[in-house]
């Protein structure tokens, strides 16, 4: 099993290779976006850019554990990252606490808030469509909160973050390692779940959830922990963004600014394996940026791209270059065609 | 070792099971017999805590099964293999095989003994589980029940759409798992001359009430159940 094909087909359900082959597609993609910032030059533009690219990353992570790992389409990513930020942003701004207390209680909230949406539809025995209704029903209240509760919130205009101010967290590219931080240890902690019992018991729901009951699996269970992981995680990376750029409004959080584009990175990157986020959060960061200047015709833009993307590699582009790799290597040993465990 | 006691169970309005007493004794191998729609899905469905039954008692080791979830009814120890075979089908033959014994990791000497129960499934060992023949299905599917070491294994109609020396095949495993171990087996079965012969009792099964119950050579010699099940009579 090569070191691409374990990262492509995402479960390898086995230590069939070493901890350190098993990890280096995570400590690779981490060091080539450590890069960044060096290579930049000084441009505090392309270093902010990238920095919301990592956190867009970690929000796919947190998604394609959640929906890649156990068919939860969790369509609120970014109203889990509000409630991280915002709590922190409240609690610092109107109560003087400081971010060490901050942030960890807004991740906690994020984690409650999605634990108990995935619970609510585990007891209701919800399908994926189902899920997708009632979380994105749970952004637009979010949403439409931070938008209403103004005195508060500050309504559409934002907040300005007390925490964290005058702190290491606010240096553009100090604070760019701290999201990246942030994204290592998501992608660590995805790899450490497909390699873990956890992720196969991800698998079989996936593939089956009755079938995995009658093997013994706690579906209900497993279903709530990978929600909850993926909340505190989009938590985390909502709350430190808001930290690193000391500044918080609903649109950082909507669902046009953050769900669609988690989706379609995911689903481009390959959904459920282990680095299809990082290659789908680069492209869609990428195609955001060539295409700024077009201005209102950009969406229509964007969206016939990435119709093509998808006729093209209708699985995602790392598993479509994973299977490339397996039939070229198979050649070359003379084997003949496509694995059948290709997936 | 399971006590079934005045099941009722059905589908919102539809009333599937009437009142169903059952037993099944350490060691046993008991069959269920009946036609399709008698009820035998359902009942073996509501043991394995896959669906809700509206009245009625079950208890497994005398502990009752109401209120557990069908995963903590199977890592207790009770197996069932559903007649549609449930496996992963995008999983391999080994990686079915190693979900059965969940979060376990399965004991090598067990998947010896499966393959040694069905030697075909190592031939097919990489390979999808959808992309098997039926037959071979079912013998991953009773594969991964047995890695779970179950103290009582269920089967439904574990030879439905087998062709006949498959079905055969498989009944030749599980009589020799059966002198091997000493396994109960709750199994339920529309072809009466395979499950009578390795069955110790019966109970025939008929629009959700039970009609006859007795040893299998009672059963067989039964001109109302030949007549019904054998085709003879």
């Amino acid at each position: 099993m090569s070191l691409l094909d374990s990262a492509v087909t995402g479960a390898p359900l086995e230590r069939r290779e070493g901890l350190l082959r098993g990890y280096l597609p995570v400590v690779l993609a981490v060091l080539v976006l450590g890069l960044v910032p060096p290579l930049a030059g000084g441009s505090r533009y392309l270093v902010s850019v990238a920095t919301l690219l990592v956190v867009l990353v970690t929000y796919g992570v947190a998604f394609n554990v959640v929906f890649g790992g156990t068919g939860q389409l969790l369509l609120c990513i970014g109203a889990l990252a509000a409630v991280a930020a915002y709590t922190s942003a409240l609690l610092s701004g109107e109560l003087g606490w400081p971010l060490a207390i901050t942030l960890p209680l807004g991740v906690a909230l994020a984690t409650t808030g999605g634990a108990a949406l995935s619970w609510l539809a585990v007891r209701r025995r919800l399908d994926t469509i189902f899920v997708g209704v009632v979380t994105l029903t749970a952004s637009l209240v979010v949403h439409n909160l931070l938008l209403g509760r103004r005195e508060l919130t500050g309504g559409e205009t934002g907040l300005v973050v007390q925490a964290g101010s005058g702190t290491a967290l606010r240096d553009p590219v100090l604070g760019y390692y701290a999201v990246l931080a942030l994204l290592a240890v998501g992608l660590a902690g995805h790899r450490a779940i497909q390699r873990s019992a956890l992720g196969w018991a991800f698998r079989a729901i996936r593939d089956d959830a009755e079938a995995a009951a009658l093997a013994g699996i706690d579906v209900a269970r497993t279903k709530v922990l990978a929600a909850a992981v993926a909340s505190a995680l989009a938590g985390a990376a909502g709350s430190l963004y808001a930290h690193v750029e000391g500044f918080v409004s609903p649109t950082t959080f909507a669902f046009a600014t953050v769900d669609v584009r988690v989706i379609v990175a995911v689903a481009f990157g390959g959904l459920g394996t282990l680095l299809g986020p990082v290659v789908g959060g680069v492209v869609v960061t990428l195609l955001d940026e060539v295409l700024r200047p077009l201005g209102q015709l950009r969406l229509a833009v964007y969206g016939a791209v990435l119709l093509v993307l998808f006729l093209a590699v209708p699985r995602g582009a790392v598993p479509a270059v994973g299977w490339s790799w397996h039939r070229a290597t198979a050649r070359w040993r003379g084997r003949g065609t496509s694995p059948a465990g290709g997936r | 070792m399971l006590e079934v006691r005045d099941l009722h169970a059905g589908y919102g309005e539809l009333a599937v099971l009437h009142g169903v007493d059952l037993s099944v004794g350490v060691g046993e191998v008991v069959a269920l017999i009946g036609a399709n729609g008698a009820g035998k899905t359902t009942l073996l469905r509501c043991v394995a805590g896959l669906h809700r039954p509206s009245a009625g008692a079950l208890t497994f080791d005398g502990a009752p099964l109401a209120a557990r979830s069908a995963a903590a009814i199977a890592r207790a120890g009770l197996r069932l293999v559903p007649s549609d075979r449930r496996l992963f089908p995008q999983l391999t033959v080994r990686e079915n095989l190693l979900l059965g014994a969940h979060p376990r990791r399965v004991a090598s000497a067990d998947l010896r003994r499966v393959t040694a129960l069905f030697p075909r499934l190592a031939e097919r060992w990489g390979q999808r589980a959808g992309t098997l023949s039926g037959g071979e299905q079912q013998m991953v599917a009773v594969g991964r029940a047995l890695v779970g070491r179950p103290r009582l294994l269920v089967l439904d109609e574990p030879t439905t759409g087998l062709a006949p020396p498959l079905a055969a095949e498989l009944y030749a495993a599980l009589a020799s798992l059966r002198t091997e171990t000493g396994i109960t087996v709750l199994v339920a079965e529309q072809q009466l001359p395979r499950v009578l012969a390795m069955a110790e009792r019966g109970i025939v099964l008929e629009r959700g009430r039970v009609r006859h119950r007795g040893s299998s050579t009672e059963l067989a010699d039964d001109p109302a159940v030949r007549r019904a099940y054998l085709g003879v009579g």
